[in-house]
């Protein structure tokens, strides 16, 4: 899954500072990016897994990685988003991996939080879950760019350069997406029904 | 029309304005009915935009807990691979790219130790066999390490990649030679005969390769060659002016051996053809009539053996005769000894069989089995004679079994058996079983003599519609 979602070349750490400097600005840069793509990238995790604890935890491993990239081969000559939407992408493709036996579903105390509609927040959370489960039988493709335009509202100029694609294709991915998302939503409902 | 992925696209973004479904479905009223499934699935996600954020005291430990990750590794930045430090440090030395990555400033200092470390190890390592390589190549007749200069040598011979390096290989090793001996005589000590061998080893297979080569090649071969002797030769005749009378003898022969090679390298400038006949390729030039390079041509040729007999392979004009090469033309042979019994699958000439006096002809056979065809093949009509000891002469075997008739080699019944007109008739054979010829080749039917090995003539049973063969056909032999 990494390969499929093309990283871009990396550089080193270019500065002619001495290293202490040299350090003290990275340490500010990457503070800085943390702030900036947290609450983004968490959300977009979560989106995705509908789980705090587990959004929390891959959130804080995209950042992980991030330091761990700097460390080896400097910041990421991409854009910073993109490298990390990347990145976050591939953990949630990977967590639901692990957990494709095991069938994940919310513990009913994650259901009920005290909101002041229990029984209209249980049911809204019913239909979240319904759509992310028809979510998954998209393609990795069609997912990355239903998440990414309709749920992080980015547009397609910015979805493109993500995924590093063109504009076009991510009209087409989007089309064939929502279809196959209607068709399985209409299944799941066949379903129900019956 | 637009095509139905751009009006998705902008009815998304029409309903991401806030447009109501029912307008913008009017609008792009010809492609409505796919829209409206696919903007209801697109308003389907709506749910999940909402997000649940951790609690706060979760984003700031997550927060803090990265800030001190990020501390800890810009205080200890990793330590960059060997190769890298190399690559960088020949960039730095040799300046072949331009440095955009920041070094410490103890790097060069550091690498150049280090690399001072490798080529002393390497020099350390190599250098011992590097000059071992010398010396050996230095070494003269009688020196230890002469032989493993010579096996060298031959070793550099063995991986020449053609004759004509092989040849250029071989006259620089007699230069060597040359210059070996002038390096003993200068250093007072008599060359061997160990130097002269070589020498003309050399030479001589310098001189054999050459010929080998294309005419251009040699001749510009055999010119460069000829200066090198001239100089050779020089060089001895100096080396001899300083030599003692014990010295004097080798450097003479090798001079004449010099002077030989000379006389040969001119002959092949001359006449490449003669050259080429002297060193074994191609025709004797004054033997070579215009009708054919190999012989005269009219056909005679007197003292030539014939070529046929020159491996042994055809007869010798003493030994055959015009009309036949394998005996005489008369059909009688003396001495000659049927060759078809060599392998046993006829009668021996000293066994009599049945049909003759003294076989089982006049003592009728009861029980006899064909002995002369060990391999039951059968006597050939033609090489059966009348008194053939393969079966009884009067066609009558009381214990035969038909032999050969198992696999249907055996007589037809329909062709009576050539020592008795009727074949079995006298006796018929109505439930005979053919047991016989479990090698399974019998007599043919209408090659065999009138006493068959393979028993009396193929009798035609009642029932047999075949020479005896396991379905069941009877077989034509008497019971």
């Amino acid at each position: 899954m990494v390969g499929h979602l093309k990283q871009g070349r990396l550089r080193g750490l270019v500065s002619r500072a001495g290293p202490r400097a040299r350090g003290a600005a990275d340490r500010e840069r990457l503070a800085g990016i943390y702030e900036q793509f947290h609450e983004p990238i968490y959300s977009y995790v979560y989106r995705r897994v509908s789980d705090v604890e587990m959004a929390s935890d891959l959130a804080a491993e995209v950042f992980h990685r991030l330091l761990r990239s700097v460390q080896q081969h400097g910041f990421p000559e991409c854009e910073m988003r993109a490298w990390l939407y990347r990145t976050a992408h591939n953990l949630v493709v990977d967590h639901y991996r692990r957990q494709r036996h095991r069938q994940h579903l919310p513990l009913e105390e994650d259901l009920v939080d005290g909101g002041e509609d229990p029984a209209g927040l249980v049911e809204q959370k019913a239909n979240a879950d319904r759509v992310r489960r028809a979510l998954q039988h998209l393609t990795d493709s069609q997912q990355q760019v239903i998440a990414l335009k309709f749920l992080q509202g980015l547009t397609n100029q910015e979805v493109a350069e993500i995924l590093d694609r063109s504009v076009g294709a991510i009209k087409l991915l989007q089309h064939r997406g929502l279809a196959a998302l209607q068709r399985h939503l209409a299944a799941d409902e066949e379903k129900a029904r019956t | 029309m637009r095509d139905l992925t751009d009006t998705l696209d902008i009815a998304l973004d029409q309903l991401r304005k806030g447009e109501g479904l029912s307008s913008i479905l009017e609008e792009h009223a010809s492609q409505a009915a796919d829209l409206r499934s696919l903007l209801s699935a697109a308003e389907a996600l709506e749910p999940l935009r909402q997000v649940e954020m951790p609690a706060s005291e979760r984003q700031l430990a997550d927060r803090n807990r990265f800030l001190a990750e990020v501390a800890r590794a810009v205080r200890q930045p990793t330590r960059p691979s060997l190769v890298v430090r190399l690559r960088r440090w020949f960039a730095q030395v040799f300046a072949w790219q331009a440095i955009t990555t920041p070094v410490h400033r103890r790097e060069p200092r550091r690498m150049n130790a280090l690399m001072l470390k490798l080529v002393l190890v390497a020099t350390m390592l190599f250098g011992s066999a590097g000059g071992t390589a010398f010396a050996t190549a230095n070494s003269l007749p009688g020196s230890p390490l002469y032989p493993a200069k010579l096996a060298v040598e031959q070793a550099r011979l063995q991986i020449a990649a053609n004759p004509t390096d092989q040849a250029q290989l071989h006259m620089i090793l007699a230069q060597a030679r040359v210059q070996e001996m002038e390096q003993l005589v200068v250093s007072g000590r008599e060359p061997g005969q160990e130097v002269m061998y070589q020498l003309q080893q050399h030479l001589d297979q310098a001189l054999q390769l050459a010929a080998g080569m294309p005419d251009e090649a040699m001749q510009g071969t055999l010119a460069q060659w000829e200066q090198q002797i001239q100089q050779q030769e020089q060089a001895l005749q100096q080396a001899g002016s300083q030599a003692d009378g014990a010295a004097q003898e080798p450097l003479r022969q090798a001079l004449g051996m010099l002077q030989q090679t000379q006389q040969q390298l001119q002959v092949g400038l001359e006449d490449a053809q003669a050259f080429r006949w002297q060193h074994g390729y191609g025709p004797q030039p004054e033997e070579s009539g215009p009708e054919a390079p190999g012989g005269p041509g009219e056909g005679t040729c007197d003292g030539c053996e014939p070529a046929g007999d020159q491996h042994q392979y055809g007869p010798l004009p003493d030994e055959a005769g015009p009309e036949d090469p394998r005996g005489p033309g008369d059909g009688t042979c003396d001495g000659c000894e049927p060759a078809g019994d060599q392998h046993q699958y006829g009668p021996q000439p000293d066994q009599p069989g049945p049909g003759e006096p003294g076989g089982p002809a006049d003592a009728p056979c009861d029980d006899c089995e064909p002995e002369g065809d060990q391999h039951q093949y059968g006597t050939k009509p033609d090489t059966s004679g009348p008194e053939d000891p393969g079966g009884p002469g009067d066609g009558t075997c009381d214990g035969c079994e038909p032999e050969g008739d198992q696999q249907q080699y055996g007589p037809q019944p329909e062709q009576p058996g050539p020592g008795e007109p009727g074949g079995s008739a006298d006796a018929p054979c109505d439930d005979c079983e053919p047991d016989g010829d479990q090698h399974q080749h019998g007599t043919q039917p209408d090659t065999s003599g009138p006493e068959a090995p393979g028993g009396p003539g193929g009798g035609s049973g009642d029932g047999g519609t075949s020479g005896g063969g396991q379905d069941g056909g009877t077989g034509g032999g008497h019971r």
